[in-house]
């Protein structure tokens, strides 16, 4: 009953009036970025950064959360009612919820996405709850070296998952380890590759890197996609799925909310795999295959459960281990790192509040999305009419208006707009920024524990290898780059992206 | 294009000068023993790593086929790039009220839809919007008015 007890201490904690308006704000805000294409959550999350340091730890970490998962609400919406995902995670939500729209059941459809997210909300909330405490109590037995192995595993793991060439991907998380290095050596106090600028001292400011990588960049990888839409307002319909929809959609959400729920847990999970994979069972599974696309509604339930479940259940490993495993969960870590919180298994114990006060808000913002964003569609519609030419510039004064009142220090910008060129360069060449800023977050705290790890074995390398923990989260490790490389599963894993719409 | 991949050799030139360029600054500090890492052990690992990984996507583009760069769309990336180096250059000293709606005009051209009209209304309305939301309301310490407006 102890978990009850924890449970109570995070509702009371977020059923604050400050707590829930922030709360709030996160899933509206969350929503609103998830309609607008071109602006995706970790864009949006890295220009709040600035402004959550006024804030307590506790609603900062709230309000994140809600932007992560209204993010997967607002997507599902566009995509549905003009064929247009606000969110990578619903791109497949698009494929049969358009073709519902067009038959004239918009209002079916978008109520099943809202029905399947909130179920899925709420188990992988519970799951979370459950998991989260035996996952930090091992955690918390950890020695350097294990910690050490644990961190090479999730950012192989991460790379697995991500999409396009793994050499690459895996080059990206090298890079992000080598940018985390410049600035002073904790242990000599020398300075490392600062060239004696002295605004390097203390390392490349995370929030201006990521806010290069993803908001800057991807203007410019807007701008090279930018193209005359002509919104079209249509006929929602009755809102209610008919009785015979009610039951077609049961099997898909639970599937949708189990597979979810599991992908997102693995690092370099999260809501996009989730949702691919969730429309790819239930179209192998389906009795008429061929419905899909054609207005499926078990297409839509499927994939808009399992992106919420993955969205949520993301948080563990970053709650517990203090190890991200998307873009979105760096961020985070960064977010707590800057409210001078070492994110880790030892959270829970020191910090019970903060991390029972998320876990509960996560269950109360999609009760609020669910309840506000139905009301709301009309709303978000015609925000949809608001062309990218207007958009982005006020993301670039947004970005460098948050990037300057970080330190007040004008290089802050320049690294930003520095990023902005450099990320764009590499999604030119096929390298996808994620990876790394998983690598540039964890590489100092890497770089610790190899050097405890190895003052501990007294510079004996096999220490990873003797010590049974580590070793097998080292043979993971390998089995994973062995089966990444194996060609039957990499032709599978390209398969696993494809279903994207023309 | 081509039996060449351009986007795999540029890739994996970049990665390898990347690395080349720590290996060799990494030379002005102490490597170390592995039971007493220097500073350079760590970065020192990882650049000949990134090294190796550069290599073999520099080869494997040499060898296999893959999609050229494209163009570069230079203008846009000199108006939205110059214009967040035009923000840090310029808010010490004009402040929000001059340097938001210049930083607006100058990016609002990156797009090819761009019409002189737009331009100037969002440069206005966003001008006035940050300072109202930043300046006042979340009271973020960024001049209004700057050095030169006498702020």
């Amino acid at each position: 009953m102890e978990l009850l007890g924890d449970i109570g201490l995070g509702l009371s904690v977020v059923l604050t009036p400050l707590n829930l308006g922030w709360c709030l704000i996160g899933v509206l805000l969350g929503t609103l970025i998830g309609v607008l294409p071109g602006l995706g959550p970790a864009a949006t999350i890295a220009m709040l950064l600035p402004v959550t340091f006024g804030l307590p730890a506790v609603s900062s970490l709230i309000m994140l959360a809600g932007i992560y998962y209204g993010a997967q609400y607002g997507g599902s919406t566009t995509a549905i009612l003009i064929n247009l995902p606000g969110e990578t995670s619903s791109v497949v939500t698009a494929l049969d919820g358009y073709q519902m729209a067009r038959k004239g059941r918009a209002g079916a459809a978008l109520a099943t996405a809202a029905i399947g997210s909130f179920f899925a909300g709420t188990i992988a909330t519970a799951l979370v709850a459950f998991l989260a405490p035996p996952l930090a109590a091992v955690a918390l037995r950890f020695g350097a070296a294990e910690y050490f192995a644990l961190m090479v595993l999730g950012l192989v793991a991460s790379v697995a998952l991500a999409r396009g060439s793994v050499l690459k991907a895996v080059a990206m998380v090298v890079l992000g380890l080598l940018l985390g290095t410049v600035g002073t050596d904790v242990n000599s106090g020398e300075q490392r590759f600062t060239f004696g600028i002295p605004e390097l001292a203390e390392g490349i400011n995370f929030v201006a890197l990521a806010m290069g990588m993803f908001g800057i960049a991807e203007i410019l990888t807007n701008l090279d996609h930018e193209a005359t839409r002509t919104p079209l307002t249509r006929v929602i319909g009755s809102l209610l799925p008919s009785r015979a929809e009610m039951r077609r959609i049961v099997g898909p959400i639970l599937r949708g909310t189990g597979l979810g729920s599991l992908l997102g847990i693995l690092p370099g999970g999260g809501a996009v795999l989730a949702a691919f994979a969730a429309y790819a069972l239930e179209k192998k599974i389906s009795r008429t295959p061929s419905e899909f696309g054609k207005g499926a509604i078990e297409g839509v339930a499927a994939p808009e459960a399992a992106n919420n479940a993955g969205a949520q259940t993301s948080f563990i490993p970053m709650l517990t281990l203090g190890i991200p495993s998307n873009p979105v969960m760096a961020l985070m870590v960064g977010a707590l790192t800057i409210q001078g919180i070492q994110p880790g298994p030892q959270v829970m114990t020191e910090q019970p509040e903060l991390f029972w006060g998320v876990i509960a808000s996560m269950w109360i913002g999609n009760l609020f999305l669910i309840v506000l964003n139905l009301p709301l569609i009309g709303l978000w519609v015609r925000l949809l009419t608001i062309p990218y030419r207007l958009l982005y510039p006020a993301i670039l004064v947004f970005c460098c208006v948050g990037v300057l009142s970080l330190n007040n220090l004008p290089s802050d910008v320049f690294v930003m707009i520095l990023f902005g060129l450099v990320g764009y360069v590499l999604v030119r060449l096929d390298c996808e920024p994620a990876p790394l800023l998983l690598g540039f977050i964890l590489g100092p705290m890497m770089e610790e524990y190899l050097r405890r790890a190895l003052i501990l074995a007294r510079g004996d390398m096999t220490t990873f290898l003797t010590r049974p923990i580590s070793l097998a989260l080292l043979l993971l490790t390998l089995a994973i780059i062995v089966v990444l490389t194996l060609p039957a599963i990499r032709a599978k894993r390209e398969e696993a992206f494809e279903e994207t719409p023309a | 294009m081509g039996t060449r991949s351009s986007r795999d050799i540029a890739a994996g030139l970049l990665f390898l000068v990347v690395a080349l360029a720590f290996l060799w600054f990494a030379q002005n500090h102490a490597f170390g023993r592995p039971n007493r890492m220097g500073p350079a052990f760590f970065p020192s690992v990882l650049a000949i790593l990134l090294g190796i990984m550069g290599t073999a996507i520099l080869v494997r583009g040499l060898r296999a086929e893959g999609q050229a760069i494209g163009p570069w769309p230079w203008r846009a990336m000199l108006l939205v790039l110059g214009a967040g180096v035009l923000f840090g250059l310029t808010i010490r000293s004009f402040g929000l009220i001059a340097t938001v709606p210049a930083v607006v005009l100058v990016s609002s051209f990156a797009s090819r839809q761009a019409r002189p009209t737009t331009s100037l209304i969002l440069a206005l309305v966003l001008g006035l919007f940050s300072i109202l939301v930043f300046a006042y309301g979340l009271g973020l310490p960024i001049p209004v008015f700057g050095r030169w407006l006498g702020g």
